[in-house]
């Protein structure tokens, strides 16, 4: 027997309380709502940039993933399907687009497009890391020109801006300087130059310690000390982006590649408007935890970066070419939707954001008066006003609550088609609108 | 790194840019009208606790599940949105104002074998509303109005919504002594369109059906005509049956309803032969077909459920809902050549810099997407007739080239696609060109 008013405690049924994975979240109405309007500023950004959409499947074969991540692999989720070919969820939406162009040979280039979709890793639920979150992509491949490079950049700032953020810093580093700091000290071979790389991916380069922390830090991931006094040495270079690219330049004097980086980046700045150019910063502590990346990086961070980083890409040469099709330059960037709406939410930006659709009305009623319901409903939905129907008699305790659950600003009861009552003193015009009506059709009727 | 060119799975849909163009305005439409109707936007979790998702359990889903292997073993890929919607009501149940109304438009996965038309990843697009342990006939009624909303939105043309009520067969069944197969013999009649009648009754005599009852099956469902007229058939039919009964009568309601609700009589139509394949349908059902394309099927159905949660609460939420399986549909529509991919870029302007001048380009570019008109820079230097088959290819309408000259002169070169013509004038006489 169902009983009417169960006791969860008692229940046979499945303690729901802790039903859906860690860092995992179900998302509704206004919440829902806000991670449509952020959507939707990207989605026109990036279509005001004139990238076009694209989506790609949420499982994968493994194969796609293995070799791009390092030791990101470790947190893939894996599945198999029905004949034991290891699959994977999608891990990121760059490495899929690398899949595209290796297997579309009549894509028209460069190829820009934009994804906005979900990606799955089974990180450690520590807080921070969430296991199911949105990105934002933008991508141009078969593209070897640094105006690229600087459309990303603009993309970051751009986007920043339209979503309201005030202060906001976009840090820029150059794969190459990795490797030029590994052969400044004769060390030349791949898994070194990707050893100091993660090492400073992971280190904590913003201590209260400063530079001895991070120098601790490096230490602990195994780099050698000159290695490491060279990267401190940068880091403590002080001035504007030119300043410190002279500083890097002379501290790896004689490194071809650290020339051929910071000249890339000087391109890249020389392409961007002044008002980009005052939130830029070049840090050599910057990283990024993907392999593909084989030039200029960049980062986005809010105020001082606390939450992480909101944004982030780079150029990736190399990584068509590791699907064994014929090597396609590429540049991107993307935006990570959890982190900046966790990020507003921090900084109180979510309480007045105006999100569309911007109320709901319900109209309620009992049964002897759903012709006016009907009738109401369809008169506001023709004014694109968005309507949701009660076919219940709702009591005047309980419209409060139905309000608040539907984000709207009035409910509407009606019965016999004459009394009506409002909840939500915002709702006064649509008040007026609803009376208008019922006065006409009783003059009519 | 391995040098194979790995694939897409079989049974996994990728679109390329213009046919996705398409794809996503289909889905914006069926979005806005779920707004419109008050319907409050849901997104659950990607990745379900497997023993939440198959609670019900039932061999067929059981087997489609997709199940995560590494990391946390427990955990699965959601096969429909109706098993979350349950899971997220049972567990969200005191913080909900019921009834609740919500829409979901997300992926989900199934692993079965894929064949032409099925996919093991599609979109799936549904609403529903759920009651605390009532839910008035009148949201039955509403839900018509709602389909009917979104395929006038959509424009393919005439379409009919078909209306039945499961509790009008599992009642006929009740009167014929049959009850216990009448899951099987719905499934049976479910398949008529596709098999024809003789190969429906050799199946139903597999089921040991008498012959009378088979004929009074096909007297059934031989009941066509108006709406009024299908009731009242009913009636005569003088079944004894008190299940049978309340869905005439339910039916009944649900038909007048649909009506007020200002869905005209062109457009819905008491459908006897449909049961809907689900079992857990227990009174009214739809099934959606565009009128010059029966061959797709049906594009949107669904129907009305007792009992929403019960694998995960005691209370009871009766709901009524339906479902687009919108990456099918999209790929019958364009296989019909009923939906045809024309651009694949939201840009208007391609803006093509000559001479290096790229920051002149970005300039000009900034300043005509201040108009508000979505503008590509190309990011290369090339030639101009390879920029211009770019411009082709993409389907951008109009070109800007800005080189040597147009960067000194502070103007633009703008090239109309479709007429060829190209002149040469400041960027704000450009952009009201453009904006014509």
């Amino acid at each position: 027997m169902k009983k009417k008013y169960p006791d969860h405690e008692d229940s046979e049924h499945h303690n729901l309380q802790k039903s859906t994975p860690a860092a995992t979240f179900d998302f509704i109405g206004r919440d829902m709502r806000i991670r449509k309007h952020v959507i939707g500023v990207i989605r026109r950004l990036y279509e005001q940039h004139g990238f076009s959409p694209q989506d790609t499947p949420i499982i994968e074969n493994a194969i796609v993933f293995a070799g791009h991540h390092g030791e990101g692999e470790e947190i893939l989720f894996r599945l198999q399907d029905k004949h034991g070919i290891p699959l994977v969820l999608r891990y990121d939406q760059t490495v899929p687009l690398g899949r595209i162009v290796a297997t579309h040979a009549d894509l028209p280039y460069p190829y820009r497009r934009f994804q906005i979709a979900y990606a799955f890793r089974d990180e450690d639920p520590d807080g921070r890391h969430l296991r199911q979150f949105i990105q934002c992509d933008a991508d141009t491949v078969g593209c070897s020109s640094l105006a690229a490079d600087a459309e990303a950049i603009m993309l970051a700032y751009r986007g920043l801006r339209e979503l309201g953020f005030k202060w906001f810093i976009i840090r820029i580093n150059h794969r190459r300087i990795f490797q030029a700091i590994a052969s400044l000290h004769g060390l030349n071979e791949e898994g070194v130059v990707k050893g100091i790389q993660r090492a400073i991916d992971k280190s904590d380069k913003h201590t209260r310690e400063g530079l001895e922390g991070l120098k601790k830090d490096l230490s602990s991931y195994g780099l050698s000390n000159p290695v490491i006094q060279t990267i401190v040495d940068i880091l403590a270079l002080k001035g504007n982006p030119g300043e410190i690219l002279n500083g890097i330049g002379r501290i790896l004097a004689g490194q071809v590649t650290a020339e051929r980086g910071i000249a890339e980046i000087r391109e890249i700045l020389s392409y961007l408007p002044t008002e980009v150019m005052s939130v830029i910063e070049i840090d050599v502590s910057l990283s990024r935890g993907a392999d593909y990346y084989t030039g200029f990086i960049l980062e986005g961070v809010i105020n001082e970066g606390d939450q992480g980083a909101v944004l982030g890409g780079g150029r990736y040469d190399n990584l068509v070419e590791a699907f064994g099709a014929p090597p396609e330059p590429a540049v991107g960037m993307a935006f990570g939707l959890d982190r900046i709406i966790s990020t507003m939410k921090s900084l109180d930006m979510l309480d007045g954001l105006e999100v569309d659709p911007d109320r709901t009305l319900v109209v309620s009623g009992r049964e002897d008066s759903v012709n006016d319901v009907i009738m109401i409903a369809e008169i506001l939905r023709n004014q694109l006003i968005n309507v949701s129907t009660v076919f219940a008699s709702v009591p005047p305790e309980k419209q409060a609550e139905l309000a608040r659950s539907q984000n709207c600003t009035v409910v509407v009861g009606i019965n016999q088609g004459v009394e009506i009552s409002c909840v939500d003193g915002n709702g006064t015009n649509l008040i007026e609108l609803v009376s208008s009506i019922l006065a006409d059709k009783t003059a009519i009727g | 790194m391995g040098k194979e060119k790995p694939t897409i799975l079989s049974g996994f849909m990728e679109l390329l840019p213009a046919e996705q163009l398409l794809f996503n305005r289909m889905f914006d439409d069926i979005r806005s009208i779920f707004e419109l109707f008050g319907f409050s936007p849901l997104d659950t979790v990607g990745i379900e606790r497997a023993d939440v998702l198959l609670a019900k359990g039932g061999g067929e889903t059981d087997k489609q599940v997709y199940t995560l292997t590494k990391g946390d073993a427990r955990l699965a890929l959601p096969f429909d949105l109706t098993v979350p919607l349950a899971r997220y009501v049972a567990q969200n149940y005191t913080h909900l104002a019921f009834p609740f109304r919500r829409y979901h438009m997300s992926k989900v996965h199934r692993g079965e074998r894929p064949q032409k038309g099925r996919y093991r990843e599609f979109y799936q697009c549904d609403i529903d509303i759920i009651g605390d342990g009532t839910l008035s006939l009148v949201n039955d009624a509403e839900i018509p109005s709602i389909i009917a909303a979104v395929f006038r939105k959509l424009g393919f043309g005439s379409f009919t919504i078909r209306i039945n009520n499961r509790k009008i067969l599992n009642g006929l069944f009740e009167s014929f002594g049959i009850a216990e197969k009448s899951s099987d013999v719905l499934r049976t009649i479910d398949k008529l369109e596709k098999i024809g009648e003789d190969n429906v009754r050799a199946e139903l005599k597999t089921l040991e059906l008498l012959g009378t009852v088979i004929d009074k099956v096909f007297e059934f469902i031989a009941i066509k005509g108006t709406n009024d007229k299908v009731i009242s058939q009913l009636r005569a039919m003088g079944v004894k049956n008190e299940t049978f009964t309340t869905g005439v009568n339910e039916l009944e309601k649900v038909v007048e309803g649909i009506a007020k609700f200002g869905v005209t009589e062109d457009n819905y139509q008491i459908d006897l032969t449909i049961a809907r394949g689900l079992d857990y349908y227990t009174g009214t059902v739809y099934e959606t077909v565009l009128d010059d394309h029966p061959e797709i099927g049906s594009v949107c159905s669904g129907g009305r459920y007792d009992n929403l949660a019960e694998c995960y609460t005691d209370y009871k939420l009766p709901g009524v809902g339906i479902s687009i399986g919108l990456t099918r549909l999209f790929s019958k529509l364009l296989e019909a050549g009923i939906i045809k991919p024309e651009t694949s870029t939201t840009a208007k302007v391609l803006v093509i810099p000559l001479d290096g001048k790229f920051d002149k380009a970005m300039e000009v570019a900034a300043q005509i997407r201040e108009a508000g008109i979505p503008t590509c820079v190309y990011p290369d230097e090339v030639r101009p007739s390879k920029a211009f088959k770019y411009a082709h290819r993409i389907g951008v309408p109009f070109t800007i080239i800005i080189g040597g000259r147009e960067a000194e002169k502070d103007t633009v070169s703008l090239k109309n696609m479709k007429s060829k013509v190209q002149e040469e004038m400041d960027v704000a006489t450009a952009i009201r060109a453009m904006s014509a």
